[in-house]
């Protein structure tokens, strides 16, 4: 009876344990196009060719918390900040981690446009460029994050911030004033 | 050839360049990044062998012709290529192609914008890859064409597929006369309420005449016409009153009279729209929300057309019919009186963005505050459970307090500003006084006192009309948006639909057989993967795997909730996308962990599933499922009602309802998904008996985490990842060593002894 004692306590404890990754244990290249790392744990390296970031708190910490996981989806460890590496490693992550983050950040709104349950947005963004898209359920698909950010999501999925909607110039935020 | 987005001509000339031969290109698809997910142009190629990446854009050359400059070009064999995967990021997507030596090669990327065209490169692709198409002129499906998934008149991507509906094409007009077909069949009472208007308007216009200008000059003055005959202008008063009246009667009784209808009718249409619709459709909507949208946008439409069309129509009327009056009377107080009116409604545009901000930032706040109300209600239990009342109390005092300022404003900006335009109107009629006045006393062009009062009267029945217009924008603007609204439920096409000439066999045995079927919730990320099994008439199949291995997708695609993507479904050999619906849901029944009941007493809802069965077989499937004796306990018994608001059940007593019903129901194909799944092992054991007689004689597909439950089932079927892993009896499967079967039963044998139970 002790013994399986012992053994649920010692999965509970495997369950809850966290893999912290940083400069000391892991290191990172770009392989064929895709991530991959390797692990130094108890001597032993061991490399995967393929891992996939995710952000625990993708709203609050951009470059801490950082899930690392495998071809199953399973996790290998945690990066508490990508400054725990070095340069070249904290290059190929944030690099990795904004591919897979992209969302263009709007600057300012030219002009919304309400049909038929659509409505139409052209918008310009960080680098300059004019995008035009399609919200369908215009107040269901800006989510506000905190009191001053939105995310608008799109027909096809795409995601757009607006990292501060005070921030706007008026235009723009009479625009939007509307669905928030 | 399967062509997904345009390719230009230049494309073409590089890819001839780079000697891909372009008679032989079977699929084309276009991405906007390349495989460094840098924005440029990628063209995808593929040929009966090749599978060509080429990127590039266009820049500025010489002068300012633009050149395509090509940047990279790759190719690969697809023979080398096992299958390729659209590997959804964020906002962006990656191809990628897993070659048959097990390597993933990174193809391009892409925002989500290209992602559906990727896609469909994808799907032809594979049936490529499978052989089914081999020629460049293979037929491509009716869905995929570009009638079908573009507006033909502007080349624009339909939002939504299945609408068809290209909003910069859809004209606001068409909605309103769509839905006026949907009121011709009230057209007679319309047309009563309408008349009866007009002739309300025509006797108020006159009401002034009688009373004012005819009074004094005709009958008061000396000279007059009717001089003394007080009788007949008191008596023609109360006439020209009493038929307004009746008229005013005549309009409240048909519009009382159908204005019900109306609304019951818009209802009934929305959701017979509702019903049809797939499941699906509710998985991307709030229930809440639709409710709403069926109560509010029919009694919206119904406000506008009914209250505020035929009003607007008479207003126009009147407004016409008293300026021609008035110009004809006096051109130049016409003129005088009526300056403010411009005044008015230019004030009125300048403020209507405000007002309708006010609106909207009100309508949110309130929806917010409520949606905060029904959140905590909803969730009290757990509130309580872990103390956070007064942080909840915090929370809504937060939204009601918006809620409140927001309501503030407005009621401040309309008793602000509907005040001061309308003493702005006003002005025209104190022009009306002062310069009519003089013009009496002046003896302007005969002007006479009784002239300028009915003028006055006028310049003020002129008025009213004005703040019914200002109205008009913001009603009309309602009306508008809720008969997209109606429209968008009532276009939306069922994903699964009967087929016209589906077939209903006289009886059905209950094989049920899944070939190569491929399924997915959301494009490209397959739930099901190339499974197939099969289950003759009268045995049991037991399906085992983890959480979200794909289970319970199997019982939805048996049951047609969804369509396979790929492969096919089949009962009695027959594929269930030819079936009927009533052969297909008289003969299948669920009993699933999920139950639900409607409201209503415990005996309708057993009925449910057999409105025509006697008390008798009513009671004895409750015996066999087990519930009986529970439900005879309770003081109301079979009459208990049940559902939201009523009397709670336990999950075990719920679910032993459920299997009653399905008892009831008596299908030829049963499914379990997880029925027992609730109870604990001592209850599933005593409803063991139930589910034993229920499953009598049928095809039965048992769904159960609990392995040991599925030990008596004629064959058992793994499936890990959608796919199947492992298939066989109870002792072929453990018998496996290392077996994904094997593991999962030791485990849980492990754990049920840990706990003290012996199976």
């Amino acid at each position: 009876m002790e013994n399986i004692e012992n053994k649920n306590e010692i999965m509970l404890e495997d369950a809850a344990r966290i893999i912290k990754l940083d400069g000391t244990n892991a290191s990172f290249v770009m392989k064929d196009g895709f991530l991959a790392l390797t692990l130094k744990t108890n001597g032993e390296e061991k490399v995967y060719d393929r891992v996939f970031l995710h952000r625990a708190f993708p709203h609050e910490l951009l470059w801490e918390y950082i899930s690392v996981t495998g071809d199953e989806n399973k996790e290998i460890g945690l990066i508490y900040n990508v400054d725990d590496f070095g340069a070249e490693d904290v290059e190929l992550l944030k690099t990795e981690i904004n591919r897979k983050y992209y969302s263009p950040v709007i600057f300012e709104i030219q002009s919304v446009k309400e049909r038929y349950g659509f409505s139409y947005w052209k918008v310009r963004i960080d680098d300059g460029r004019i995008l035009s898209f399609t919200m369908q359920d215009t107040f269901g698909k800006i989510i506000r994050i905190g009191e001053d950010s939105a995310i608008l999501v799109d027909v096809d999925g795409n995601r757009y911030t607006i990292k501060s909607i005070l921030g706007l110039d008026k235009k723009s935020y009479r625009k939007i004033e509307l669905y928030l | 050839m399967f062509v997904s987005d345009k390719i230009p001509e230049y494309i073409y000339a590089s890819l001839r360049e780079e000697g891909v031969e372009l008679d032989k290109i079977m699929l084309a698809t276009y991405c906007d990044m390349d495989d460094g997910h840098v924005f440029c142009d990628t063209y995808v190629v593929a040929t009966i062998d090749k599978l060509y990446v080429l990127s590039g854009s266009v820049v500025l050359g010489e002068g300012l012709d633009k050149a395509w400059k090509e940047t990279a070009f790759r190719e690969y064999d697809v023979s080398a290529i096992e299958r390729l995967n659209c590997e959804e990021l964020i906002s962006s997507a990656r191809l990628t192609a897993k070659t048959t030596d097990g390597r993933v090669l990174f193809l391009t990327a892409m925002t989500n914008t290209c992602r559906s065209s990727v896609l469909l490169f994808i799907k032809y692709f594979e049936r490529m890859k499978r052989g089914q198409i081999s020629s460049p002129d293979f037929k491509i499906d009716d869905e995929d064409t570009p009638e079908e998934r573009c507006c033909p008149k502007c080349g624009m991507r339909y939002p939504d597929r299945n609408r068809k509906i290209c909003p910069r094409c859809m004209e606001k007009g068409k909605l309103y006369r769509r839905f006026g077909m949907f009121l011709a069949k009230y057209k007679i009472y319309i047309a009563i309420m309408i008349i009866s208007l007009v002739l309300l308007t025509l006797t108020s216009i006159l009401v002034p005449y009688i009373s004012n200008e005819f009074f004094y000059d005709e009958v008061l003055q000396e000279d007059g016409s009717f001089f003394g005959e007080i009788l007949l202008v008191i008596g023609l008063i109360v006439a020209t009153r009493l038929l307004s009246q009746v008229f005013t009667v005549i309009n409240g009784l048909v519009s009382a009279k159908i204005s019900a209808k109306i609304v019951y009718d818009l209802k009934m249409t929305v959701f017979k729209a509702i019903e049809k619709l797939s499941l699906s459709f509710f998985g991307s909507r709030q229930t809440g929300g639709l409710m709403a949208q069926v109560n509010n946008d029919s009694n919206t439409l119904y406000s506008f057309f009914c209250d505020g069309f035929p009003y607007f129509l008479i207003n126009i009327v009147q407004v016409a019919v008293i300026c021609v009056l008035l110009f004809i009377e006096n051109p130049l107080l016409a003129a005088l009186s009526l300056v403010t009116v411009p005044v008015f409604f230019l004030i009125i545009l300048k403020t209507y963005r405000k007002e309708m901000k006010l609106h909207a930032k009100t309508y949110s706040s309130t929806r917010a505050m409520n949606g905060q109300l029904t959140n905590v209600l909803g969730g009290m239990r757990v509130v309580k459970a872990f103390s956070q009342e007064d942080a909840e109390i915090q929370k809504f005092d937060k939204v009601s307090r918006r809620a409140s300022r927001s309501h503030k404003k407005l009621s401040l900006f309309n008793n602000y500003v509907y005040p001061s335009v309308g003493l702005i109107l006003y002005l025209g009629n104190i022009i009306a006084l002062g310069v009519g006045g003089w013009m009496v006393i002046s003896g302007y062009n005969d002007f006479t006192y009784g002239k300028l009062i009915k003028f006055v009267a006028y310049v003020n029945m002129i008025y009213s009309p004005m703040y019914f217009f200002a109205d008009m924008v913001d009603w009309s603007a309602a009306s508008t948006n809720a008969l997209q609204r109606l429209f968008e439920i009532y276009d939306t096409q069922p994903d699964i639909s009967e087929k016209e000439n589906a077939v209903t066999p006289e009886s059905i045995e209950g094989k049920v057989e899944f070939c190569n079927v491929d399924f997915s919730y959301t494009k490209n990320r397959k739930v099901i993967d190339n499974v197939s099994f099969d289950v003759e008439a009268g045995k049991t199949l037991g399906i085992v795997g983890h959480t979200g291995a794909g289970k319970s997708t199997i019982a939805n695609l048996i049951m047609r909730l969804y369509d396979c993507d790929e492969g096919r479904v089949l009962i009695d050999g027959i594929d269930v996308k030819d079936l009927s619906f009533k052969a297909l849901y008289d003969n299948i029944a669920i009993v699933s962990q999920e139950t639900f009941f409607f409201i209503g007493s415990i005996l309708d809802n057993i009925r449910y599933a057999n409105p025509t069965a006697t008390y008798e077989e009513v009671v004895k499937a409750a015996k066999l499922a087990g519930a009986h004796d529970f439900i005879i306990k309770m003081p109301d018994a079979y009459n208990t009602m049940i559902g939201f608001g009523y009397k709670s059940l336990s999950g075990g007593e719920k679910q032993r309802l459920s299997i009653a019903r399905a008892i009831l129901r008596d299908p030829k194909i049963l499914i379990l998904d997880e029925a027992t799944a609730a109870m604990d092992t001592e209850t599933e054991k005593m409803i063991q008996n139930a589910i034993t007689s229920l499953t009598k004689d049928k095809t039965t597909i048992m769904i159960a985490h609990r392995l040991s439950t599925l030990s008596d089932a004629d064959e058992l079927i793994v499936i890990e990842n959608g796919k199947v892993a492992e298939r066989g009896t109870h002792k072929e499967l453990l018998a496996i060593e290392n077996g994904v079967y094997n593991r999962l039963y030791t485990l849980q044998a492990e754990a049920l002894k840990n706990a003290g139970i012996t199976e």
